[in-house]
């Protein structure tokens, strides 16, 4: 996995943040951290990419909100989780094509995962690469596992 | 006249978005009839009048190409006009989908704007739908 896949994905994020959510990115401090509640999204590209997208809870709230047009008090928790697996939906599917995957590579469903990449279990080599984002001076954590074969 | 829309996603908040979005264009809408995959959209189909179909293609239970080949093979409900939604925007599965008859292919992203006008041209309806005497497409 090279550097440029990672960059890829973050382009990606930007663009689907900015064109569905009308958030945009915003500097990184030099010490990111995700504190307090957290939602963390799996999708699968196939079976050599696995994208997570790890949520501040502020952010979820917002990129619900400008997702759906609505008011906080109009989304619910289902909503909230709907919309952040819409945008790794996205994401994903987008990574699909935008690296030229084989046509036989599938998104996967999105799901909201407890586990991220470091208590997985790979049964083949894998490499990992994570990354921050600020979103609305929000964090969004980033991560792409590679696995061979 | 007004028309019935199927909205078919199994994300909940994307087939809010796509509702949202075509009623706040001004588009003549008569009802929304939501499904979370093709099965569940071909039922809908069966059993009540739908005039236009606004479908995602990676779902569970029946994806998106499957929903629409088995939309083809039915007399009743193969003239019913389909916009594709997806993330797919691979040549091949593009190419299949317009083998079906799909003419209208939108991405996710996609801007608000690209829905609604995709359907007032899908409908052949006159885009001055508002009573505010314009004559351009609403501006989102």
């Amino acid at each position: 996995m090279t550097s440029e896949t990672m960059e890829l994905l973050k382009r990606l994020t930007f663009d689907i943040m900015q064109e569905m959510c009308f958030l945009f990115r915003s500097d990184t401090p030099d010490s990111p951290e995700v504190s307090g509640e957290n939602t963390l999204v799996r999708v699968d590209c196939g079976k050599t990419y696995q994208i997570y997208l790890r949520f501040d809870s502020r952010l979820a709230e917002t990129i619900a909100q400008n997702l759906l047009g609505a008011e906080a008090e109009a989304v619910d928790d289902t909503l909230r989780r709907s919309a952040l697996t819409e945008i790794a939906n996205m994401v994903g599917g987008n990574f699909i094509n935008q690296m030229a995957l084989d046509i036989s590579t599938k998104v996967s469903i999105p799901r909201i995962v407890e586990k991220d990449w470091n208590d997985q279990e790979f049964d083949t080599p894998a490499r990992i690469s994570t990354e921050w984002l600020y979103i609305d001076k929000r964090p969004l954590q980033l991560a792409i596992v590679e696995q061979a074969g | 006249m007004s028309y019935i829309i199927l909205v078919v996603d199994d994300s909940p908040s994307m087939r809010k978005v796509v509702m949202k979005i075509i009623e706040m264009s001004g588009f003549p809408v008569n009802q929304f009839h939501e499904a979370g995959n093709g099965l569940e959209g071909l039922e809908c189909c069966r059993e009540q009048p739908v005039d236009l179909i606004v479908t995602d293609l990676n779902m569970p239970g029946m994806d998106g190409l499957t929903f629409i080949e088995q939309l083809h093979q039915d007399p009743d409900l193969r003239q019913i006009p389909v916009i594709i939604v997806s993330t797919e925007g691979r040549a091949e599965i593009v190419d299949e989908a317009k083998d079906l008859g799909v003419v209208e292919f939108i991405n996710k992203p996609f801007q608000a704007e690209t829905i609604a006008k995709t359907m007032y041209r899908m409908l052949g309806v006159e885009n001055d739908v508002r009573n505010d005497g314009t004559s351009e497409t609403p501006d989102f």
